[in-house]
């Protein structure tokens, strides 16, 4: 039994080392781009943001205080949004809505999506 | 990858190489973690030392408080894996963690090699050093703009090699420095591959069995630093943990309190983003129980 270990230990080492020199990437991604339109729409949390994110964030087990985040308002929003955590989730890494959310609630469409982004990039203003 | 290569090879040549010491070699931290960061100590050789680490949601301001139970119902990250004494100065290790940052789902393997022990009458310090990669096995996302849309494999990698200098002052204090680099293969717009960092911890003894310790981790570049600001606003902190430690004989537990919501090093040096000032603290604890193999 002993053996085993120190054996399974000095492979798992090998394995490791081998793995450290495997791929070095010094890779970015490139800019995000916005819509067309966001330069001529003028999006507020009030009029087009809230019931997004009522319906696909604020739900019943989800970001209405039961995960890190209540977005009941745009004051429970904010924290979230001046830090860039909703930007890099929702836009950019786009695993919010995260794929284990309620059937049809598992991502943005692509119109509320790109409100979202819009909102986002104009300072995402409450009224 | 030369660079690499050579490090893995003297790393390897150093762990078996190297000779035992004749004198048994102090005691620093009675952990091999002090709360976010590594301690010198490794293990024993023949020790496994299975662990489960837990940092729980923001306790205060805007994410915290009555509506989540001060961040009680909420996980930021949980960590949960084991480690083994290959040699008395080799560790490797291997656990399993949510992850809080771009990259979730993450295996982190790792080995740790003591070069240098403290002893009463020998060496005034002890040298550790620390390798750890992240893989992560988080579902690729085509749609995505952000760093999950893994163009490559080797997109979903993170390492981190650290070097930790401490030393035992008395029966009561142990201080450690840790200058820290981090490579993270792929990163958003703007956002630096490798963050330069050094870290301080120390450890205080209260009682017999419970000791005072904390941690700190300042990132010296990039986006992290708090010497640069953002161009978009995306703010970073430094991650600063404080705890108190049990040593109940067979294991360790320890209770703490950080801004960290990572727990693996590529995780919280390049991502804290949460800010002590804001409320933005969680309790986190750590549980590990040893067995002898």
């Amino acid at each position: 039994m002993k053996s085993f270990f120190y054996t399974s230990s000095l492979l798992f080492l090998l394995a490791c080392v081998a793995l450290i020199p495997v791929s070095c990437d010094n890779d970015q991604l490139p800019e995000v781009e916005e819509p067309e339109f966001c330069d001529t729409l003028e999006v507020s949390y009030q009029l087009n943001i809230r019931p997004i994110v009522e319906t696909y964030c604020a739900y019943s087990g989800c970001h209405d205080g039961s995960s890190p985040g209540v977005y009941l308002s745009y004051e429970g929003m904010l924290p979230n949004l001046n830090s860039g955590q909703v930007r890099e989730r929702t836009v950019n890494t786009r695993d919010m809505p995260p794929s284990y959310a309620n059937a049809g609630l598992e991502e943005l469409p692509p119109a509320e999506f790109e409100m979202m982004q819009c909102w986002l990039e104009q300072g995402f203003p409450e009224q | 990858m030369i660079k690499n290569v050579t490090f893995s090879i003297i790393f390897l040549l150093a762990a078996f190489v190297l000779p035992a010491q004749d004198e048994p070699p102090l005691r620093i931290f009675k952990d091999t973690r002090v709360i976010n960061t590594h301690s010198v100590e490794v293990l024993q050789k023949r020790k496994l030392d299975i662990r489960i680490g837990h940092r729980f949601g923001d306790l205060a301001g805007a994410n915290g408080g009555w509506a989540n139970f001060y961040g009680l119902e909420n996980a930021a990250d949980v960590m949960i894996g084991a480690e083994y004494g290959v040699t008395d100065r080799l560790t490797a290790g291997l656990y399993r963690s949510k992850g809080a940052g771009d990259l979730r789902a993450l295996v982190n393997p790792f080995l740790k090699y003591r070069f240098i022990a403290q002893e009463e009458k020998g060496a005034p310090v002890s040298l550790t050093a620390l390798t750890l990669g992240t893989i992560s096995t988080m579902q690729r996302n085509t749609e995505s703009t952000g760093v999950n849309s893994f163009p490559k494999f080797s997109h979903r990698m993170a390492y981190a090699v650290q070097v930790m200098l401490a030393r035992r002052f008395n029966d009561r204090l142990s201080l450690q420095i840790i200058p820290s680099f981090t490579h993270r293969n792929l990163v958003a717009f703007e956002d630096t591959n490798d963050v330069f960092s050094m870290g301080m911890a120390g450890r205080v003894q209260l009682t017999k069995v419970i000791a005072f310790v904390a941690d700190f981790t300042l990132p010296l570049n990039g986006l992290q630093s708090p010497f640069q600001e953002d161009p978009e606003g995306f703010e970073y902190f430094p991650a600063l943990g404080v705890g108190l430690e049990w040593d109940t004989g067979g294991h360790v537990f320890q209770l703490n309190l950080t801004n960290a919501e990572g727990i693996m090093e590529t995780d919280y040096i390049p991502n804290t983003t949460t800010n002590w000032l804001d409320g933005e603290f969680r309790i986190g604890f750590t549980i590990s129980r040893m067995f002898n193999l």
